[in-house]
């Protein structure tokens, strides 16, 4: 578990990548690490906020830890919002970034739980893509994306004759779909980690002795990491 | 309203300066254009169309409109106590009378958003579940993206849904039913470009002074290369509210006042005129088919009778506009995310590049007092726009 361990350690690492809360007009969250997560953690959270992803190409940001809350971003076209969804903005240089401190007449323990949840979403994203990402390319019963694959040799108006394999696991729509369905649908860590236990008596439920096994270590997996 | 002599009046006008054609077709018309028309295509080019018109005070228009009947500003009621939440579920009881008078379904235009989720929460606390029945939901894949919990926990599975990709007013008319909009929530509560203008101005306070925010104010307005236009176009508000019947101080009661009174009848006529495909007039739509939700005696009143009173917007914020409307809600879901992160966000742009009446609703100009949707280059819009505005 080292790699993954490493993956959640911003420690002495610069973050330039940040997502900002369009109804807080503040940063809620910042990291050094995978974008393409934050992205799909900035989608699963479009349930309950919108957010602008922002990222730095040229310098870090200038903010630790829970000190975004203090930072804004200047140019306010980017957060007039048009969607629920998330929406991408490139940070030019950090002049284009504002210290406001935090927001007045709100209560600031609502802000870091709000922080403390995000910070938790993008963990768990991590590790549900790890996981899936270690089994799909790495177990015997793999699941390899396998319409992936078949959009890349189809052309656009053809079809080939296959069906893509069934998920192995007991999740009809896989474990990744399953992970994001309940970060989507829950409102706290607490009620995620609880709808993920379920998933364990979901499996023990199960007649299909494989896709039992396959399962297990799907999850098994995504709690060491996430713990 | 200033009118003009022997030039048909009409219900409603549009300059739209969106499309790329239309820049240039309103561009062509602007260089032969009296100051007084450059005006209001300037007010197109800042906003990216022009559909005001004045309920209440003075504000003139390039040619004469009327107001739609039934549609005019109620005069305030000084004594008007009604809570938004009583207003919210007597406007339910209403709805119930329409049901047990009529054999029709109730079509309610859901976008997700929290003008049409405060209308969904009123209707199922109040209607019987047989009454319910009688409701149906026409939304799209947008509406369940924009609150998926509320869709989930309240929608699925418990009313018919119809796909606003191929049901619109037309298609709910000709199957004899009833439409319910919510587009004049925005009417009720504000307008976003009051949140806008909180953004670029983080420093000011809703409830201050408008009148000692005017430079800001000005400066919010300015557009390119006419530095003229925003002291102009505020000076005109201004005009407007100091001849209207309504007290006007703060910037929200300021920004309030420019969709309650300029473009009240563009939220309310919008839906018909833009997303209707049939070919035929539209009183029926407009006057018996269509309900406006937020458009009743009461909401007007409530809306009148709560400027600065933390009812509307708290703070300066977006997540605390339509402060009313989230707490309706928040009573009902408990959805602590949804009542403190939620915000505005404009839904009828996204049902416009679905409808199949997309390239042509482009080119509505207006619409005739005999309900008659008015195109450009029609006779009644070249006169409008070409004989009476060269002169």
């Amino acid at each position: 578990m080292q790699v993954l361990t490493k993956h959640f350690t911003d420690k002495n690492q610069l973050s330039c990548y940040g997502l900002y809360s369009i109804s807080q007009n503040r940063f809620i969250f910042h990291t050094a690490r995978d974008h393409w997560s934050l992205l799909d953690a900035a989608k699963l959270l479009s349930s309950k906020l919108s957010t602008v992803l922002c990222f730095s190409t040229k310098e870090p940001f200038p903010f630790e830890k829970a000190n975004c809350l203090q930072w804004t971003l200047k140019d306010k076209k980017m957060v007039l919002s048009k969607h629920q969804t998330p929406t991408i903005h490139h940070v030019s240089s950090i002049s284009d970034l504002e210290y406001i401190g935090t927001p007045v007449n709100v209560d600031l323990r609502l802000i870091q739980k709000d922080y403390d949840f995000v910070n938790f979403v993008y963990k768990a994203v991590l590790a549900a893509r790890h996981v899936e990402m270690t089994m799909s390319l790495n177990h015997i019963v793999h699941n390899e994306d396998q319409n992936f694959y078949l959009d890349l040799v189809a052309a656009e108006s053809t079809h080939l004759p296959f069906i893509s394999r069934k998920d192995q696991t007991i999740w009809e729509k896989g474990f990744l779909n399953t992970i994001y369905r309940i970060i989507y649908f829950s409102d706290s860590e607490e009620e995620v980690t609880e709808k993920i236990l379920e998933l364990k008596t979901q499996i023990s439920l199960s007649p299909d002795q494989g896709a039992k096994k396959i399962s297990s270590y799907y999850l098994n997996m995504y709690f060491e990491y996430i713990n | 309203m200033e009118k003009m002599s022997s030039v048909p009046e009409i219900f409603y006008s549009n300059i739209n300066y969106g499309p790329p054609d239309l820049r240039t077709y309103w561009d062509q018309i602007y260089l032969k254009s009296s100051a007084e028309m450059q005006f209001h295509i300037n007010v197109a080019r800042k906003f990216g169309k022009n559909r005001f018109s004045a309920r209440s005070g003075e504000w003139k228009t390039p040619w004469a409109i009327k107001s739609v009947p039934g549609f005019s500003m109620p005069k305030a009621e000084p004594d008007f106590s009604k809570s938004f939440s009583e207003v919210t579920h007597n406007r339910a009881i209403e709805i119930r009378s329409i049901i047990a008078a009529s054999k029709a379904q109730i079509v309610v235009l859901y976008s997700g958003g929290i003008d049409s989720t405060i209308c969904l929460v009123s209707l199922i606390q109040n209607l019987s579940p047989k009454e319910l029945e009688r409701i149906d939901i026409c939304m799209s894949s947008e509406s369940l993206i924009e609150n998926p919990i509320f869709f989930r926990s309240f929608i699925q599975g418990k009313f018919k849904i119809l796909d606003s990709a191929s049901v619109g007013y037309a298609e709910i008319e000709n199957a004899g039913n009833y439409v319910i909009t919510c587009d004049q929530g925005d009417s009720i509560f504000g307008t976003e470009l009051a949140t806008e203008f909180y953004l670029y101005n983080p420093d000011v306070d809703p409830e201050d002074s408008f009148l000692q925010n005017q430079d800001k104010i000005i400066k919010f307005f300015e557009l390119e290369k006419t530095p003229s236009f925003a002291k102009d176009f505020y000076d005109r508000v201004l005009t407007n509210i100091k001849t209207a019947e309504v007290s006007i101080k703060s910037l929200h009661d300021f920004f309030w006042w420019i969709i309650f009174n300029l473009k009240y009848m563009d939220c309310a006529l919008r839906g018909p005129v833009f997303y209707y495909s049939r070919s035929a007039n539209r009183e029926q739509i407009i006057q018996s088919r269509a309900i406006n939700w937020f458009g009743s005696h009461d909401y007007q009143q409530w809306s009148m009778a709560n400027n600065n009173n933390g009812q509307k917007i708290r703070g300066n914020l977006a997540n605390t506009y339509k402060w009313a409307g989230r707490q309706f809600i928040y009573q009902f879901d408990k959805n602590d995310w949804h009542f403190r992160h939620k915000l505005k966000i404009s839904s009828l742009i996204k049902i416009s590049y679905r409808s199949p009446n997309r390239f042509v609703a482009k080119n509505i100009f207006g619409l005739d007092v005999n309900y008659n949707v008015i195109s450009l280059g029609d006779p009644l819009s070249n006169q409008l726009i070409h004989r009476l505005n060269f002169e």
